[in-house]
């Protein structure tokens, strides 16, 4: 799996006359994760949501390796090679796991709907690969022993690593991960860093949104933060960390909270 | 010319009693978000409500009276039995459709049982047999009283749903039941008031839809639950302005198609435009003035 | 011993054919339920599949076989062409444009005389249609459902009805897919329109009305959404019952209703969910917990 590289020019949105996104341009350099940082309304998930194509960009342009995605519908946006995970975790609650993670390899069967009804044997070998594939991504993230459980049973942190084992089953070139972070404990979180540091070793690039200024700074390369919808501050975790636009507009408000 | 002005008269006032029904139906559809397919059984109710109440030899208004309350407590019944058991339930939508048709098919089986499958008529009154001819236009004495009554409901309901206290509750649920929980409605009852005053639409559209065709069947409601249904595509779901508008045009559509066009395609062009409307302005022609939840 | 099997299909072979063909029907709403299109074009479809099949066996002298599958084929294009547009319409005006269809269609058969027969509609057509016929359909739409849950397919159709966001994310074109969908709703309807109107010798415009929708989507819910079981229980219990009550019509009417309301009041989840709360019977409420814990913690 090679990572692509994500490149943000000058994306807008508006609802109804209010901005959301004003004028944001980032890089995620390819195999490498970013962060995106900022209060929230700030713009985050506009911005995912303008990636991966659930809204389209009023203005501005997406590209994947120099390749445009602006304009692309969802679908074919995650055809390119972009998966995500949603901040306010979305798994089909009445199936197993392994059924969720399954849907993840969606884009990887080639056999038309008539060699599936004529039960084609290419047909079962491709459900079994698919199968096999997702149990062994379980096991990667140490949830292997839930697979036949219903999703909708699960504790909320392993909510989470299925929903990151969803978009990985994909196949992914590019990893959104939005608020992976949120709600979960001390322990899950240095868990969640691990798992993150273990997708950028796999060589897939992630676009970390995040809250959480201590995990976003122990596993990214390059930070980008965000305020009123544009880009207020951008560099390494350090530096990021040093900024006063970002301490006035971010952190202080954040560590008094 | 004369032709024109006399459709124009009976297209008005047939859409009258189309956008008293169809008051009822968007009512609820604003409010809960659901289409009462027992609509037209109430309005087939109220017919037979008052009916019986001119024929027990109580005036018109009267009659329109029991008609209207009869109407009132059919909906409010199918809300106790039906809609509210599902809420709580958190049943899926689609199982208030089901329902509340098995409910009209009740009605109507029930209807058949007491009052027989046979048309009946109002009671003839010499009042009702005067008209004038005014420029070749003749115009009843009939069509005058109903588009009255139409128009006297119709400000009933929006001052109902203006000026008065469940009007303002009514306004709070359908903008969201979370909203008006947190502010103190009670939301059960002002639901059940909603079903009550969307029965009692449908029920006094019955009565006047009766009178104007001098007709009174156990089927009648369904023929006009697909016309509610045509007006509150036309006015925009959950749209009460925008279901009288659209009551009056499809009225008139419907005159003036049979009188220009040709009287077998009368429903064909009325359907063939509300496919065309759901296609380029799918939230109705009047869309503005929104009922219904964000 | 096979002299009362023979004996018991002579007798109730109409009653046995209504019920396969109303499953027929049931399946093809239960397709369109399973991706959350909550269609009322059934009468729509009928009626092409029932006039154009009638039409190319008497008119046109067709064999039984092609006349059907030119019935089904019509209305599969019928679905094809209003799919892609209504299909993009909201949940409610979504099933207010297929009402609108389905009027459009019948209003058609009531005013194109030379085709249709107008208000009196065809009579003496053959009966071409024969239990067996029915079975097989039957049979191979519950095959092909089936299957397709099984497959990447299902997975996909399960995701969208669920959330199609989520699906969309994960590479399914959701459009695509519901449209499929449909045409095959709209071909199994139209086939069911072609097998009836051969069984029934007549077909007139108000066969096809609001009434056949609504009934065509009882099936399916009644038995069940989620079970591929529900069609056909749900079409085999409301074809059966009101045969078994031999009451007054209109009685039977009110009964039928108390019972359908009675059912989806207390058996929210079709028929075919007792068995499930038999066996599962924590679940339920445990998803329900997560749901609402899920809600409180986003």
């Amino acid at each position: 799996m090679i990572g692509v590289q994500l490149e943000v020019w000058k994306i807008a949105k508006r609802f109804q006359g209010i901005v959301a996104v004003d004028s944001i341009s980032f890089v995620a350099a390819a195999r490498q994760v970013t962060g995106l940082i900022g209060p929230n309304g700030s713009g985050k998930t506009t911005t995912m949501n303008m990636i991966t194509g659930l809204y389209p960009a009023d203005a501005g342009r997406i590209t994947l390796d120099g390749v445009p995605l602006t304009g692309s519908p969802p679908h074919q946006v995650a055809a390119r090679g972009v998966a995500r995970t949603f901040q306010n975790i979305r798994l089909l609650a009445d199936q197993s796991v392994l059924a969720n993670v399954t849907l993840g390899t969606h884009l990887g069967h080639r056999r038309s709907i008539l060699a599936v009804l004529a039960r084609l044997p290419g047909v079962a070998r491709e459900e079994r690969e698919a199968e096999g594939r997702c149990r062994s991504l379980l096991d990667e993230l140490r949830i292997g022993h839930l697979a036949e459980v219903l999703a909708g049973n699960l504790s909320y942190g392993d909510r989470r690593r299925v929903e990151i084992a969803r978009a990985l089953a994909t196949r992914p070139r590019l990893l959104l991960l939005d608020e992976p972070a949120a709600g979960m404990n001390h322990s899950e979180k240095e868990q969640l860093a691990d798992l993150i540091r273990q997708i950028k070793a796999s060589g897939i690039t992630v676009l970390l949104i995040e809250h959480d200024i201590d995990l976003v700074s122990k596993v990214t390369d390059h930070i980008v933060c965000l305020n009123f919808g544009r880009e207020i501050a951008e560099g390494t975790p350090a530096e990021i960390r040093n900024s006063p636009a970002v301490i006035e507009a971010y952190l202080g408000r954040d560590e008094a909270a | 010319m004369s032709t024109f002005l006399q459709q124009l008269v009976n297209g008005i006032s047939l859409g009258s009693t189309y956008a008293v029904f169809a008051m009822g139906c968007t009512l609820i559809f604003g409010v809960l978000n659901i289409v009462n397919m027992a609509q037209g059984a109430f309005f087939m109710g109220g017919a037979y409500f008052g009916l019986e109440a001119a024929r027990l030899g109580l005036p018109a208004p009267l009659a329109l009276a029991v008609a209207l309350a009869g109407g009132g407590l059919l909906g409010m019944l199918s809300e106790l039995v039906i809609f509210r058991t599902l809420r709580a339930r958190g049943g899926h939508r689609w199982m208030g459709l089901v329902a509340s048709l098995a409910l009209a098919r009740m009605m109507i089986g029930l209807a058949q049982e007491i009052f027989g499958t046979q048309v009946q008529r109002y009671p003839a009154s010499d009042l009702m047999q005067i008209s004038w001819e005014i420029a070749d236009v003749r115009i009843q004495l009939l069509q005058v009283v109903l588009l009255l009554v139409s128009l006297l409901l119709m400000a009933l309901l929006a001052f109902v749903l203006q000026r008065s206290s469940i009007g303002r509750a009514i306004r709070t649920v359908a903008f969201s039941e979370d909203v008006a929980r947190i502010v103190g409605v009670p939301v059960g009852r002002t639901i059940l008031a909603t079903f009550f005053l969307a029965g009692a639409l449908a029920g006094a559209a019955g009565m006047l839809l009766g009178n104007l065709f001098n007709v009174v069947s156990p089927f009648m409601g369904e023929q006009m639950l697909v016309k509610g249904l045509t007006v509150i595509i036309l006015g925009g779901l959950g749209n009460v302005p925008g279901a009288v508008a659209g009551g009056f045009l499809l009225g008139l559509i419907e005159v003036f198609s049979v009188a220009y066009v040709s009287s077998s395609f009368r429903d064909a062009i009325g359907f063939g435009l509300i496919f065309v409307i759901l296609l380029v302005k799918p939230n109705g022609l009047f869309s503005g003035f929104e009922e219904r939840r964000a | 011993m096979s002299a009362w099997i023979s004996q018991f299909f002579a007798s109730y072979s109409n009653i046995i054919d209504l019920c396969l063909l109303n499953s027929l029907v049931g399946y093809g709403l239960f397709l369109a339920l399973s991706a959350n299109m909550f269609s009322l074009a059934t009468g729509g479809f009928m009626a092409l599949g029932a006039y154009c099949s009638v039409y190319c066996t008497m008119e046109l002298g067709f064999p039984f076989a092609p006349a059907v599958f030119a019935g089904a084929l019509l209305a599969a294009l019928g679905a094809a062409a209003i799919g892609a547009p209504v299909l993009r319409l909201r949940g409610d005006y979504f099933m207010l444009a297929t009402f609108a269809f389905t009027e459009v269609i019948r209003v058609i058969a009531l005013n194109w005389d030379s085709v249709t027969g107008g208000a009196i509609g065809i009579f003496s057509i053959p009966r071409h249609t024969e239990t067996w016929h029915l079975a097989l359909a039957v049979a191979v739409v519950i095959y092909v459902a089936y299957t397709l849950r099984r497959s990447y397919f299902g997975r996909a159709i399960a995701a969208v009805k669920q959330d199609d966001v989520v699906a969309q994310s994960m590479g399914v074109n959701v459009f695509m897919h519901r449209l499929s969908l449909f045409i095959a709703s709209g071909f199994i309807c139209g086939a069911a329109g072609a097998l009836a109107a051969h069984l029934n010798y007549f077909i007139g415009p108000g066969d096809f009305g609001l009434v056949r929708s609504v009934d065509a989507l009882t099936y399916p819910i009644l038995g069940g959404v989620n079970a591929l079981a529900g069609p056909l229980i749900g079409a085999i219990f409301t074809t059966l019952l009101p045969e078994a009550l031999r009451f007054s019509n209109q009685l039977r009417e009110i009964l039928m209703g108390a019972l359908v309301v009675a059912i989806v009041l207390y058996l929210p989840g079709g028929a075919m969910s007792v068995f499930k709360l038999r066996w599962f019977g924590v679940r339920a409420g445990e998803t329900k917990l997560a749901a609402a814990t899920e809600q409180a913690q986003s």
